[in-house]
C-alpha cells in the first residue's frame, strides 16, 4: 500500500463516520413540512462531497457502508431497503452529472439529479415492497422536494468542496 | 449556479408538472368506491358511487342534512347547519375524500371498494 493508497482509505472511513453523523443529525431536527417522508438528505452531501473529492467507487463504498451503519445502528432491516434504493440510484445520478462535469454541469446539477433519483429510488423500492402503483401518485411533490432540498445541499457541497480539496488532494 | 444547473432543474419541474397533471387527470373509475355516510361516529348508510341515490339523515334535535351521491361522486346538498362549510366543500368522490358536517356531526367518507390500496400497509 502506498501513501496514496492510505490517504485515500482514511479519508473515505473519516466520510462514512460524518455520514453516519449527519443522518443522525438530521433525525434530530425534522424540517417542519407537512409532507411525510421529507428530508433534507445531508448526508447526501457527503456522497457528493466524496465523489467530487475522492472519486466514484470510494462514492459508493462511503454510501453502501453508511446505509449498512445507519440501518442497524438506528432504523431497521425495512429502511435498509428503502436506503438502499434511493442511495445507490441518487449516487449513479450523481456519477453520471460527474461525468459531463467539463461540459457546463456544476455540482448543484449533481445534487439536484442525486435528490431527485433519491426519492425516485424510494418510491420505486415502496412500489416493489407494497406491490402497488398508488404510490407513483406522490411522485411529482418527491421530485420538488428533491429538487429543493439538492440545491440547499448542492450549495452547502459546492462550498465545502474547494476547502476540501486544499487539504486531500488525491491524484 | 451555472445555466445548465437551471436547465436541470427546469427538466425536473416540468416533469414533475407533467406527472401531476397525468395523475389527477386520471379519474377515479365510478363504481370502485362507496360513500360512506357517518352520524354520531356509527355507520349510517354506506352507498356504492355508482348509484344514483339522496339521502336525509335526520336527528333528533331536528338538525338534518340531505347528501346526493351520482356521477360517482358524494355531494352534501343540504345541511341546516348555520355555517353550510359542508355544503361548500367539493364533492368528495377519490378514496380518502370526506365531507363533515362538524355542528351536526355528519360526516362522508369516500372508501374504497379496491383491494391493495396504500391503506393496507400499516396492518
Amino acid at each position: 500500500m502506498n501513501h496514496d493508497n492510505i490517504r485515500r482509505m482514511v479519508l473515505s472511513a473519516i466520510m462514512t463516520a460524518v455520514a453516519i453523523t449527519l443522518h443522525f443529525v438530521e433525525g434530530l431536527f425534522p424540517i417542519p413540512v407537512a409532507i411525510p417522508g421529507i428530508k433534507l438528505g445531508l448526508p447526501n452531501i457527503v456522497s457528493l462531497v466524496a465523489l467530487y473529492l475522492i472519486g466514484p467507487v470510494d462514492a459508493y463504498a462511503i454510501l453502501i457502508l453508511r446505509v449498512f451503519m445507519t440501518s442497524f445502528l438506528y432504523s431497521g432491516f425495512s429502511s435498509l431497503i428503502f436506503s438502499l434504493a434511493g442511495g445507490i440510484l441518487s449516487v449513479t445520478a450523481m456519477f453520471v452529472i460527474w461525468k459531463l462535469r467539463e461540459k457546463g454541469f456544476s455540482i448543484i446539477s449533481a445534487s439536484v439529479t442525486g435528490g431527485v433519483f433519491h426519492n425516485v429510488g424510494q418510491i420505486l423500492a415502496a412500489a416493489a415492497v407494497l406491490r402497488t402503483f398508488s404510490v407513483f401518485y406522490y411522485l411529482p411533490v418527491l421530485i420538488v422536494s428533491g429538487i429543493t432540498t439538492g440545491v440547499v445541499t448542492g450549495i452547502v457541497s459546492a462550498s465545502i468542496l474547494p476547502r476540501l480539496n486544499k487539504i486531500y488532494r488525491i491524484k | 449556479m451555472k445555466k445548465k444547473d437551471f436547465l436541470i432543474i427546469v427538466i425536473f419541474l416540468i416533469t414533475a408538472a407533467v406527472l401531476w397533471l397525468l395523475v389527477n387527470r386520471t379519474p377515479e373509475v365510478a363504481g370502485k368506491g362507496e360513500a360512506v355516510i357517518y352520524k354520531d361516529r356509527e355507520e349510517f348508510a354506506v352507498i356504492p358511487l355508482t348509484a344514483d341515490e339522496v339521502i336525509v339523515v335526520e336527528n333528533g334535535d331536528g338538525s338534518r342534512n340531505v347528501i346526493q351521491v351520482k356521477d360517482g361522486k358524494a355531494r352534501m346538498i343540504e345541511a341546516s347547519c348555520p355555517d353550510q362549510i359542508c355544503v361548500n366543500t367539493r364533492p368528495a368522490q377519490a378514496n380518502g375524500q370526506s365531507i363533515i358536517c362538524l355542528p351536526n356531526r355528519v360526516a362522508v367518507e369516500i372508501r374504497s371498494t379496491n383491494e391493495n390500496e396504500i391503506d393496507g400497509v400499516s396492518e
